[in-house]
């Protein structure tokens, strides 16, 4: 045979440059991670001054709009951070660590859906609330059309109201405890999709969501 | 990791892993490309022209054969007519009017295998060559290829097969660019004795070989690839010669190129049947022919379906997003949803299309460097790349189904 460690020689090349591939590719995804991470703590810093601000609020009797307004913020930011998150999760292909960071948010993201019904006793004429509650972890494929639809729903009403909503989408299977104690709380359905608006209305399909308007103050 | 992203990975790895063997073969022999070794001797040949239903070619073909550039005293040329229905017999007659050396063995219909397996038997060279109907051998072809049986085993030497109807359509444009790139790779396994096919437009046997193999198989829908396969498990050599060419008609219809690349899948997945019992087997044949002809096939219909199944999927996702959105009056699709961010799986992807697509152009430039490279040359080249290559894999579906069937009828 001729030449026969060409064979081998190929295999050395092709794998180093595998391994250089594979290697990059880790640390673009990494990034991608450590600038969700970095998003994730000014975040969470957010969330304490929110927590601390409206408690100031109360402990003092000042006005509710500043709590209202911060709460709105808060909530948009962390919904365009999801978004960015949904976006990176789906092109991590090799680093599956989004999995945990997803798991952080969506505790911030309940942690901010207590706060705001706290504030809701506390303050008249807070913003509509509207949590919308999906599927993570390998949804079926009609689950996951029917999501994209009622995210794309959820978009164009937020575009609509703006500062009158605060929209909060949490994954359900992510195994976040106080999560489960709150639907428990407030008796919802075990039917994912759902958009949960006012903590009073469940809306399970895309019907549903015709109505939607008709629940916001 | 997912399941779907291991089996990107490997496969991208076996993908790589062609590529780089491909590559530095070029480099380690871009010297020796389009080499041939003068011969030694002036060996006799026969050569053999089965022809079934080819009046319209026929008489070129003997007219390209009778001029080619070998001492006419060593040079025998023997027609078949394989039971033609045309005049294709007649033809051949005119033509040993004009030409003494030229014989005809006219035999009812019985397929080509057969044919030449005739034509051996009363065939007088030390040598073979067997030439399609509708193959056209140039002048100098026959001498370059013999300069190879200066090596005592070797068995079989093929050509470089052009396109000559290229300029007929876009199928014939993008089989030219097919059968440059087939030829150049065969050229690059010869340098690791891997030359797995002997093409039917102009290929020459040791005959003495041949007749020890026992010729050509004609149980097989590709005698080319079978007699191939058979020299080598014998322990013979087969070899390359890209600076002999050979031209030949290429179908420019599309059901007439489908028929022909069934044909040729099922006689390839006959062909790896046959000669199972070698595979793993020490020695070239074994460790790599087989293995590397059953992976491409494999593979070809495992990333196929694979793709397919991913398509399909992502397909009706959109479907069922788009009709529940239409439906019920909801926006079909939001800037925010535009995902910017390639997967590190796609970035393999890519950069690999641009590095074959690159090869491509070279191997294309190599071996025809005055050929300008137009925009319309260019487009056909990038057809050939993402849409030629991704969809041929069909081509074993009905190739397998025809040879679960047992359908080996010459289509």
């Amino acid at each position: 045979m001729k030449k026969a460690h060409i064979f081998w020689q190929a295999a050395v090349v092709a794998s180093i440059i595998f391994w250089i591939g594979i290697f990059i590719g880790i640390g673009v995804e990494k990034s991608r991670v450590e600038k969700m991470e970095n998003f994730y703590l000014d975040s969470q810093i957010d969330f304490f001054d929110f927590e601390l601000a409206s408690e100031i609020t109360y402990f003092y009797n000042l006005d509710c709009s500043i709590v209202n307004e911060k709460s709105i913020e808060f909530a948009d930011r962390i919904y365009a951070e999801a978004l960015k998150l949904e976006k990176y999760d789906d092109s991590n292909k090799i680093d599956k660590e989004a999995l945990s960071l997803h798991r952080k948010y969506d505790l911030l993201r309940t942690m901010l859906w207590k706060k705001i019904i706290e504030s809701k006793k506390n303050c008249q004429n807070f913003s509509n609330t509207i949590i919308y509650f999906y599927k993570y972890v390998n949804p079926p494929l009609n689950t996951k059309a029917l999501q994209n639809t009622m995210s794309n729903s959820l978009l164009d009403l937020k575009m609509k109201y703006n500062k009158k909503i605060i929209l909060i989408p949490i994954a359900i299977d992510t195994n976040i405890e106080s999560l489960n104690s709150l639907r428990e709380v407030y008796g919802l359905e075990d039917k994912y999709p759902m958009i949960f608006v006012n903590e009073k209305f469940q809306i399970t399909d895309l019907e549903g969501m015709e109505n939607i308007e008709e629940y916001l103050n | 990791m997912e399941f779907v992203t291991i089996f990107y990975l490997v496969l991208i790895f076996i993908s790589l892993y062609m590529l780089v063997f491909f590559m530095m073969l070029t480099i380690k022999n871009r010297k020796k490309i389009f080499y041939f070794p003068e011969r030694k001797k002036d060996y006799s040949i026969s050569i053999i022209i089965p022809a079934f239903n080819e009046e319209e070619t026929i008489e070129e073909t003997i007219e390209h054969v009778v001029n080619l550039d070998y001492p006419k005293d060593k040079l025998e040329i023997i027609a078949i007519n394989d039971g033609s229905k045309d005049k294709t017999k007649e033809k051949i007659k005119k033509m040993m009017k004009k030409y003494s050396q030229l014989r005809l063995l006219d035999k009812p219909n019985s397929g080509k295998a057969d044919s030449i397996n005739k034509g051996i038997e009363i065939a007088k060279g030390e040598l073979i060559a067997i030439t399609d109907s509708d193959s056209f051998p140039s002048k100098d072809s026959l001498k370059k290829l013999v300069g190879f049986f200066n090596d005592e085993k070797m068995g079989a030497v093929t050509s470089f097969v052009t396109v000559r109807n290229s300029d007929k359509n876009l199928l014939t444009k993008i089989q030219e660019i097919e059968y440059l790139i087939l030829a150049w790779s065969r050229k690059l396994l010869d340098f690791v004795d891997s030359v797995f096919v002997t093409n039917g437009p102009l290929s020459l046997y040791r005959k003495k070989y041949l007749l020890k193999v026992g010729g050509f198989d004609s149980n097989t829908l590709t005698e080319d690839i079978d007699v191939t396969w058979n020299l080598i498990s014998h322990n013979y050599k087969t070899a390359m010669c890209l600076d002999a060419q050979v031209s030949t008609v290429v179908p420019h219809k599309f059901k007439e190129w489908y028929n022909q690349r069934v044909r040729w899948g099922v006689g390839g997945i006959q062909a790896i049947l046959k000669y199972k019992k070698h595979f793993f087997k020490k020695g070239i044949f074994g460790l790599f022919i087989i293995p590397f002809c059953s992976l491409t096939i494999f593979l070809s219909i495992f990333v196929f379906l694979f793709s397919m199944y991913i398509f399909a999927k992502n397909f009706y996702l959109k479907f069922l997003t788009t009709s529940y959105s239409i439906l019920n009056d909801i926006s079909v699709f939001h800037f925010q949803n535009i995902n910017l961010n390639p997967s590190t799986l796609f970035f393999f992807f890519a950069v690999m299309f641009v590095c074959s697509f690159i090869y491509y152009n070279y191997i294309l430039y190599k071996i025809n460097p005055n050929k300008k490279l137009t925009i319309r040359n260019f487009a056909t080249r990038f057809l050939y790349s993402l849409f030629y290559l991704a969809l041929y894999p069909i081509i074993w579906f009905p190739s397998v189904y025809r040879l679960i069937k047992k359908d080996y009828r010459w289509r």
